[in-house]
């Protein structure tokens, strides 16, 4: 992802921590199916673009168009600074020359008014970026640039404050100022560079030092020493003797054969240790400024993206209906009925059979006071389903037990109904629970009044891990019966 | 591409609505209770990856009475003397014949069954083995398609997991996936999705895509939701108040409450989002959350007990009063100034550092921050929701009760509580880096400067990166 993509990212996310953008309200998942099958960042740029081409606050600008103007803008101020630093370099140097005596020169003390303060401003920058830890002056420079220009417009402030995290910061806003800072002199010294050679070209000038403090030893060897580069680069430069005689008050013959050698000197030292080191500094700061883009991180793992995700592109979606139900639930009066009745369970005759039905196998199986000859044991298929019925039509009296813990389903209310359908069938439910209240007592009670059972022949038992314990009076009927 | 077909069958009340609602990760489709028969029509929705629908899953109604489904069937093949193969068809052409009457809600299952690529058969395993659910498979192997069973409730206590799987061997049905609806797991969920990928290896790809897609969703959102708790520690953390004594302490502290009280609730209403709890009416009975809003307060002195904070002494009653600033911090930045600019600008940050600090100590006032304790009940509730959203299926109907011990999942939370050492050593690290948020007042003003923006998002993604790990080596131990 480039760092244009990411600072789009920023910016959506800037708009929408602003409020000037609800992207919750605009992330709707593609109906027409253009983002599916694409990835999570796909995804994202393509809502990213999509949003910010729809049109800003300030039409017919899209919001875009709104950064893009920022930045635009700020190349332009950035353009026109360089202009007038070259403006500014040439009438210096204009100025510098026409200072001096109009014919000659005073060489090292001109050398000194061109590139002086721009060896002096590069010398702190070298400090300040060797040792200089942060940037905040800088920043809080931006900063309040942003605020003043932005007039608290939270779509101006979602603007700036993109930019101020984006390129702002950091070691991009480091590098920004120091090729900001270069581009300026490089201007300005292309500038003085510029109206130098002009004024050479143009003037007849012969060149001259003087001192009133330092011996001539010390100015033979200053310019010797700036000299050694332009000669090593094979541009002509005066030698020590004719350093040495273009004292102020030299003879003007000796002057003026060897003004064209100190023009060169001129030249070549304003080059090379002026515009050459500052377009280099520039140019490697523009690099590391394009560089430190990378460094800033995607904000695409922010919790706002995921969230927007998860509505672009949702896990799921609901489709709906498609065999819809027709009939009713048809418990719900039986259930009203069940709760409106009070009735005391009746006890079932000491012959009845005793049949476990669908309980787990967990739950003790038979009570105690069952005898072998009436216990059916546990109906959990089919078949002994079938069995259970064959010996009701012997013996139509069922004691059938079943677990409170567990909803009724249509499977048992049959199987209910096919018990009571034998003749004289006589059939008692026993709902099984280890809690006082049964979990669906009333639902199996309802299930019975619907086959038709009378209520008092359901009643609710207890169960503990090893034995039923029966309810009380049921209890005493049955002990009185036997 | 067409969706993978997939019908989801079973005995009423299995779970198959829950299992729906757990790979939707939608809390609120269809319809969920605990008696038989709640969902009575075929729902259906789409798993996407990516954006894109891969799966097509169907919610039947659940079989109710499959031994007298099946005896009819007989009955039926024998009238028309069907070979088995054209048997479903013939059986739904016929569906509103007068013997079938009972049977609406199984003939919903049969339809769907013939268009299935898929059926996932889900089993209650906390039930026996009875006749009438070995008689559904017996009416699913008409429709002759794979058979996935998902064993539902394997978390339980009553769970007879093993009878299940010797049971559903001797019908040749050997490919089973564990799968709880109430306590998510991602493995789970992947092991699924790994057998659709050995029965249909047409979709191997597609169905590898959208696994791959799942683990990136929940990666993703655990690191938001750090993401969300590391920035609201911080801010929490930086919170201040100053005072020259004339304002009453208690004032101070309920302006302090409802500070951070804001500020959870915030944090709290966005986590919910990213895990997709939308909807604020859903029903939290499993988590103390109702209603979007946390049961209890934060500053209620239960808390310290409820969130398995030790409380070294006294209750979090929210203030401390001055966190002392550590002048040390803003020396180094006036050190390490050199050279024109940056002097200037140094001096300028370390002003702003100080001045708040020499202001008050001239003036004899001091500050009053959040204290420990809701601190470490800050971070605990949080960490405790996001680690409960991460495992919590959207199919949860449990109730959330710390005295409760007779449900394994209760009794695994409330060890979670109490017994969990790693919050309090995570609090510990994160105290130190906390720290940093009080010693900074000058992060929180309006225009704070370069250094405080990158310091605030290097401290979030270091306290995240914490968050992080925690949960993680979390879901990993108590993965089953």
């Amino acid at each position: 992802m480039d760092f244009r993509q990411r600072q789009q990212f920023e910016y959506l996310r800037q708009l929408h921590q602003h409020q000037v953008v609800d992207l919750f309200e605009l992330a709707i998942p593609n109906s027409s199916n253009t983002t599916a099958g694409q990835s999570y960042q796909e995804r994202l740029a393509h809502f990213c673009q999509a949003t910010l081409a729809q049109t800003s606050d300030r039409p017919p600008d899209s919001w875009l168009a709104r950064l893009t103007n920022y930045q635009q803008r700020h190349r332009n101020i950035r353009r026109l600074l360089i202009v007038v630093m070259v403006v500014f370099g040439m009438s210096a140097t204009v100025q510098a020359f026409t200072q001096l005596p109009a014919s000659q020169l005073n060489v090292f003390w001109l050398l000194f008014v061109l590139l002086g303060m721009h060896w002096l401003s590069l010398l702190a920058w070298l400090l300040s970026f060797l040792f200089g830890r942060g940037n905040s002056l800088a920043f809080n420079g931006m900063q309040k640039y942003a605020e003043f220009f932005s007039h608290k417009a939270p779509a101006n402030m979602a603007v700036y404050q993109t930019l101020l995290r984006t390129e702002w910061s950091g070691p991009r806003l480091r590098w920004m100022m120091a090729s900001l800072t270069h581009s300026l002199w490089s201007a300005w010294l292309i500038g003085g560079f510029f109206m130098s050679t002009l004024y050479l070209s143009t003037h007849q000038v012969y060149f001259v030092w003087e001192s009133t403090l330092l011996s001539q030893e010390t100015f033979t060897h200053l310019g010797n020493l700036l000299g050694r580069l332009p000669a090593w680069l094979g541009v002509p430069v005066p030698s020590a003797d004719i350093i040495a005689g273009s004292q102020m008050g030299a003879d003007a013959a000796f002057l003026s054969q060897h003004k064209a050698l100190w023009a060169n000197w001129l030249l070549a030292c304003l080059m090379l240790y002026g515009i050459l080191p500052r377009l280099v500094l520039w140019t490697v700061s523009c690099w590391l400024y394009r560089q430190t883009g990378k460094q800033f991180s995607s904000p695409l793992e922010a919790s706002l993206f995921i969230q927007l995700d998860q509505r672009l592109a949702p896990s799921s979606q609901w489709q709906g209906v498609v065999d819809p139900n027709t009939e009713k639930k048809p418990t719900a009066s039986a259930e009203l009925r069940v709760l409106t009745q009070n009735y005391t369970p009746s006890i079932p005759p000491k012959t009845a059979l005793w049949a476990a039905f669908e309980l787990t196998s967990q739950t003790p199986w038979p009570p105690a006071y069952v005898s072998k000859d009436t216990d059916m044991g546990r109906v959990d298929n089919r078949e002994q389903q079938q069995r259970l019925i064959m010996a009701l039509r012997q013996t139509p009296q069922l004691v059938l037990a079943v677990s409170g813990e567990r909803a009724p389903d249509r499977g048992a209310a049959r199987f209910l109904q096919l018990c009571l359908s034998i003749p004289n069938a006589q059939v008692y439910l026993m709902i099984l629970s280890e809690s006082v209240d049964a979990r669906f007592q009333l639902q199996w009670k309802a299930m019975a009044l619907s086959q038709n059972l009378p209520l008092d022949h359901v009643s609710l038992q207890r169960i503990s891990a090893s034995a039923l314990h029966l309810d009380p009076i049921l209890q005493d009927g049955l002990e009185n019966v036997s | 591409m067409t969706p993978i077909h997939i019908v989801v069958v079973g005995h009423a009340n299995a779970g198959k609505t829950s299992l729906m609602r757990t790979l939707l990760r939608s809390e609120t489709f269809g319809e969920v209770m605990p008696t038989a028969g709640t969902t009575r029509h075929v729902e259906t929705a789409t798993i996407h990856a990516d954006g894109q629908p891969l799966l097509s899953l169907f919610d039947t109604p659940g079989f109710e009475d499959s031994i007298g489904l099946m005896d009819t069937i007989h009955e039926f093949r024998f009238q028309q003397n069907l070979a088995e193969s054209e048997l479903l068809e013939q059986l739904v052409a016929h569906a509103s014949h007068s013997q079938f009457a009972a049977f609406e809600q199984e003939f919903k299952i049969l339809r769907q069954l013939q268009s299935a690529d898929i059926i996932f058969y889900l089993v209650d395993v906390r039930e026996p083995q009875l006749g009438k659910y070995l008689d559904e498979l017996q009416l699913l192997g008409m429709a002759a398609k794979p058979i996935v069973p998902i064993l539902n409730f394997v978390a339980s206590a009553q769970a007879d997991t093993a009878s299940w799987k010797r049971q559903l061997a001797q019908k040749h049905l050997h490919t089973y996936v564990e799968y709880d609806t109430v306590a998510f797991h991602l493995k789970d969920e992947q092991r699924l999705y790994q057998t659709l990928q050995s029965l249909l290896p047409a979709r191997y790809d597609d169905i590898q895509h959208l696994i791959e897609d799942r683990r990136r969703l929940w990666q993703q959102t655990l690191e938001a939701a750090c993401e969300l708790l590391a920035d609201l520690l911080i801010r929490a953390a930086g919170y201040r108040l100053l005072t020259n004594g004339q304002v009453p302490m208690a004032r101070l502290n309920l302006t302090m409450q409802d500070w951070v009280r804001q500020a959870e609730q915030r944090t709290l209403t966005q986590i919910l989002q990213l895990y997709q709890f939308h909807d604020k009416d859903v029903l939290f009975e499993s988590f103390p959350i109702s209603g979007g809003h946390w049961q209890l307060d934060l500053f209620d002195p239960d808390n310290l007990s409820r969130w398995g904070v030790a409380a070294g002494r006294g209750a979090a009653s929210g203030a401390a009063i001055g966190a002392g600033l550590d002048l040390a911090v803003g020396g180094l930045s006036l050190g390490a100034a050199t050279a024109t600019g940056a002097l200037i600008g140094a001096c300028y940050q370390s002003s702003k550092h100080y001045k708040d600090l020499l202001k008050a100590k001239f003036s004899k006032q001091h500050w009053v921050c959040l204290d420990d304790n809701s601190m470490r009940v800050l971070l605990s509730r949080q960490i405790h929701l996001i680690q409960h959203l991460q495992k919590r299926g959207h199919a949860s109907q449990q109730v959330f009760q710390l005295n409760t011990n007779n449900n394994p999942l209760h009794r695994k939370l409330v060890g979670v509580l109490q017994g969990d050492s790693r919050i309090e050593t995570l609090f510990q690290t994160l105290k130190s880096k906390l720290k940093l948020s009080q010693q900074h007042p000058e992060w929180w003003q309006a225009d704070q400067d370069a250094s405080s923006l990158e310091q605030i998002q290097a401290l979030q993604a270091e306290i995240q990166q914490d968050l992080v790990t925690l949960l993680k080596v979390e879901l990993n131990s108590t993965q089953m």
